[in-house]
């Protein structure tokens, strides 16, 4: 297990590096730069911002000045935000996004869950029909949808709930729904239809021959086998969480990364955009590695 | 059987918890910041923690919330609240609210005393003296003086400051020169430094001196770049002098804290020499006009602040009995426009392409535009200089005709658009309401026989494009740096400027702008302006659409909020300090 943890984590090295190049030769090949305004600046403004920021030098010369900086843990300014360094913008929207990550995807597993379950135990029955259709709900529906219409509904109207901010516990709840509801939909359907597959497994029919009670048999024997196909997509799930959050942090003005991955982008923020491509193409890595792991856990015929 | 209903159980539980957000505590009223003090979260929130803080939402419906503070929303974190960083309308907010200028609008933009109580200029026009408040003070009780003046000029003309922004007050002499050095030798930046035409005599005296006559001086130096910032600050705190909490500035309000990308909270400045405000102000940063509106509903905000509502929530606010009183609409200094490239057929120098021009200009119905696509939110534009301003005239330019139209297309050589280029490439920024503008161009213009193809783009891309190589028609506008019609036309439309996108050339234009420029009578200057603006309508740049006008939102517990055409879309920026809350 040591051994198999160690490949992986030298694995990302040249992930990491190719996704740095491959964003580097992207952002600068985008027409437009970071000084293109409406109003536009004078060339000497420019000459002078070129100068400071090191982009008069050539491309190949900049792309291996920001890997030096970047292994010594600088991450250069930001070009947006000249009186923050891109370290500090991110140490600082890190930790929200994160929590909005992990809210919602606990919204997905305990909507989910139940859902696929019931749906499988209750095959066929109106049950079954409902939960389907609710997952199919979250499936379509954008999440962008989903969320401005609860700001909408639960703000606006009731006014049970604000429209966003991170400020207090009640803060999260649209959010975590808003972007948990699409994954919560596939776990439902995935959690159901691997249930009905295990459900006729002849171990389930011995177990229940012998006596076992139905709730240890669902929980030991049908869940816990059912859970494999489930857990491998959590993977693609915590992708699509990470860049779902860019659209919610927008909707819901959360203070997150995610809204400035999408304002570096527009705004040709090279540093931000940057480190901010790395860092969530390191959470991917290090998602998919834990849903390696779990695997180990779940099916004792796989071991490292 | 058991363990179904069991999982019923939790199945509810879970939709109950994760679904409706109804709980069982009513929302508690937020204590509302009294003036000293208040809900503060550290200014750098250490990951999540911090960011968390303890302040409730805001109790719904009643207005008790937000208590002595007025909380607006600016739309976006600005980018750097450091002077010499100025150029985008958000800064500039922020900026004028914790900083002085030497001079001061009043409502119609007239200049009024700043930090400077009175100023002489010298008969050749080329040397303004200052004479500064006395007892004047930063935000931190240090003593302002005229070398705190100097300072900050000389730091925004320094080529390591890199400002983007000092084309508002280049014509002060020795700063160009020292601005576009690239010399690396410390004592030939010295001595360029030095020859910065800004010197504190004494105290309280600023003497600045320009290299050419500019009649429009003074109107450049209530712009937040020309805002005085503090050295020992800056010595001390470096990249970390514009942040919460050690701003030092001479404004209004003080920085109290700033959590960025969510808001910042400013405080009355004791020190401030025109009385310190009697609010406290929450700026908050919500992006997406519907989550605006409905946390203004919320009421989580007393302003709406920079948002730019849609047509549809436009109409449907002006026929809401709850909130069509609390709508403030105003003129601000836009003019919004469709500019030619001339050197690309077929709108192009030829008198042709003159003709084609002109027909363009008498085939747009702006009235439809205005009332239509933007829900009312405008005012119909002939000529460039917006209404508030110098300048502005009433009766130049194409009206909507199109008989006259089909007859210039005719005269052109086109009548109905007949051997005209099909498709012709027309391209604009693909945000807000351009589109929708655009295709109602496009239909006008398919009226008259014009075909042409809109080509939306990306904002920066567009930017890059237009001042490479733009297309033969593209959507353009300005929005006023200074409220003086040379910021207008010899900034924009002289053949040599840097903005001339289009290429236009006009010799007799540029004659009288350059000659306008140093002209101090005012009366003779109007009058050459309105020669080139009938130059304008003659042989056009540009098809002139409508001039800005701004929707906005206040609660009716906002008293005293004042306008000025350079709000810059946020409303009663130059006199928050005046504005009281009656809640």
């Amino acid at each position: 297990m040591g051994a198999f943890l160690v490949r992986r984590a030298l694995a990302l090295i040249p992930v990491l590096f190719f996704v740095a190049l491959m964003t580097f030769v992207l952002m600068h090949l985008t027409p437009g730069g970071p000084w293109d305004r409406e109003k536009p600046l004078s060339p000497q403004a420019i000459e002078n911002l070129n100068a400071k920021y090191h982009l008069d030098l050539p491309p190949a010369q900049q792309f291996l000045l920001y890997l030096w900086n970047a292994l010594h843990g600088d991450f250069g300014p930001s070009y947006t935000h000249p009186d923050r360094t891109v370290a500090e913008i991110i140490a600082s929207g890190a930790g929200i996004t994160l929590q909005l990550g992990f809210f919602a995807l606990i919204f997905a597993l305990v909507l989910g869950l139940p859902l696929g379950v019931l749906a499988a135990l209750r095959h066929n029955t109106p049950a079954d029909y409902l939960s389907m259709f609710v997952a199919v709900f979250g499936y379509s529906v954008p999440n962008f949808v989903l969320a401005t219409f609860s700001i909408v509904i639960f703000a606006a109207v009731l006014h049970l709930l604000p429209t966003g901010g991170w400020e207090s516990w009640r803060a999260w709840i649209l959010p975590a729904m808003a972007l948990g509801f699409g994954p919560a939909a596939a776990i439902a359907r995935y959690t159901r239809s691997s249930m009905l597959e295990v459900i006729r497994q002849d171990y389930v029919r011995t177990a229940r021959a012998k006596g076992v009670r139905e709730l240890l048999v669902v929980r030991r024997h049908e869940l816990k086998n059912a859970l494999l196909p489930v857990v491998t997509i959590l993977g693609p799930a915590v992708a699509y969480l990470v860049t779902g959050s860019f659209v919610v942090e927008q909707i819901f003005h959360i203070p997150g990364i995610g809204r400035n991955f999408v304002d570096s982008i527009l705004s040709r923020d090279y540093p931000l955009l940057m480190a901010s491509v790395l860092l969530y193409a390191a959470a991917v890595a290090v998602a998919n590695l834990l849903v390696d792991l779990s695997y180990g856990l779940l099916d004792p015929r796989i071991r490292y | 059987m058991k363990h179904s209903s069991l999982l019923t159980l939790g199945l509810l539980a879970a939709l109950a918890v994760a679904g409706c957000g109804g709980t069982a505590a009513p929302p508690t009223t937020a204590p509302g910041s009294a003036v000293a003090g208040g809900p503060v979260a550290s200014a750098k929130p250490a990951g999540s923690a911090a960011a968390i803080s303890a302040s409730a939402s805001a109790k719904p419906s009643a207005e008790t919330a937000g208590g002595n503070t007025l909380r607006y929303n600016i739309g976006d974190e600005p980018e750097s609240i450091d002077p010499a960083q100025d150029q985008d309308t958000t800064q500039d907010f922020v900026i004028m609210q914790l900083n002085a200028t030497l001079v001061y609008p009043d409502k119609d933009l007239n200049i009024k005393p700043g930090l400077a109580e009175k100023w002489d200029v010298s008969p050749d026009g080329l040397t303004y003296t200052f004479k500064l408040r006395s007892g004047l003070k930063w935000s931190d009780g240090t003593p302002f003086t005229a070398k705190d003046v100097e300072y900050s000029f000389k730091r925004l003309f320094d080529p390591a400051t890199a400002s983007p922004y000092t084309d508002i007050v280049k014509g002060i002499k020795g700063a160009e020169e020292f601005f576009t050095s690239k010399s690396k030798d410390a004592a030939e930046l010295q001595k360029l430094r030095d020859g910065v035409g800004v010197k504190a005599t004494d105290d309280t005296t600023v003497v600045i001196t320009l290299k050419e006559k500019q009649a429009f001086f003074l109107s450049t130096l209530f712009n937040g770049a020309t805002a005085p910032v503090n050295q020992a600050n800056l010595e001390k705190n470096k990249d970390k002098s514009f942040d919460a909490p050690n701003y030092v500035g001479t404004g209004p309000f003080r920085l109290q804290t700033w959590q960025h990308k969510s808001k910042m909270e400013l405080v009355p400045n004791p020190n401030y020499y025109g009385g310190a405000p009697k609010i406290n102000l929450t700026l908050v940063m919500i992006h997406e006009p519907t989550a605006t509106l409905a946390a203004y509903k919320n009421n989580e905000i007393d302003a709406s602040g920079a948002t730019n509502l849609s047509a549809a929530d436009t109409n449907a606010i002006r026929n809401d009995p709850a909130y069509k009183d609390q709508v403030l609409q105003y003129t601000e200094l836009g003019t919004y426009y469709l500019q030619y490239n001339v050197t690309k057929k077929p709108f192009d120098a030829s008198p042709e392409g003159k003709k084609l021009r002109q027909a363009v200009g008498y085939a747009i119905d702006r009235k439809t535009l205005v009332e239509r696509v933007l829900a009312g939110v405008g005012t119909v534009a002939t000529s460039l200089i917006p209404p508030g301003m110098p300048g502005h005239l009433d009766n130049i330019g194409p009206t909507y005709d199109v008989n006259k139209a089909k007859q210039l297309m005719s005269e052109a050589g086109f009548p109905d658009g007949k051997g005209l280029p099909q498709n012709i490439q027309a391209s604009y920024n693909n945000l807000g309401t351009w589109p929708q503008v655009m295709q109602y161009v496009q239909a006008n213009l398919q009226a008259i026989g014009i075909n042409i193809q809109l080509d939306p783009r990306e904002s920066k891309t567009y930017f890059k494009e237009m001042r490479e190589n733009a297309s033969p028609l593209f959507r353009a506008g300005w929005n006023s740096d200074y409220p003086d019609p040379d910021d207008w036309y010899r900034v924009i439309f002289k053949s040599d400027s840097s903005q001339n996108y289009g290429k236009w050339k006009n010799e007799q234009f540029d004659k009288l702008v350059t000659q306008a420029a140093t002209e101090q009578d005012q009366n003779k200057r109007l009058d050459l302006y309105r020669q080139a603006a009938e130059i304008m309508a003659d042989d056009p740049p540009a098809t002139i659409w409508y001039h800005a006008a701004r929707f906005r939102l206040f609660k009716p517990a906002v008293k005293g909020i004042v306008t000025t055409g350079q709000d810059g879309g946020l409303p009663g920026k130059y006199f928050l300090k005046d504005v009281s809350l009656q809640r």
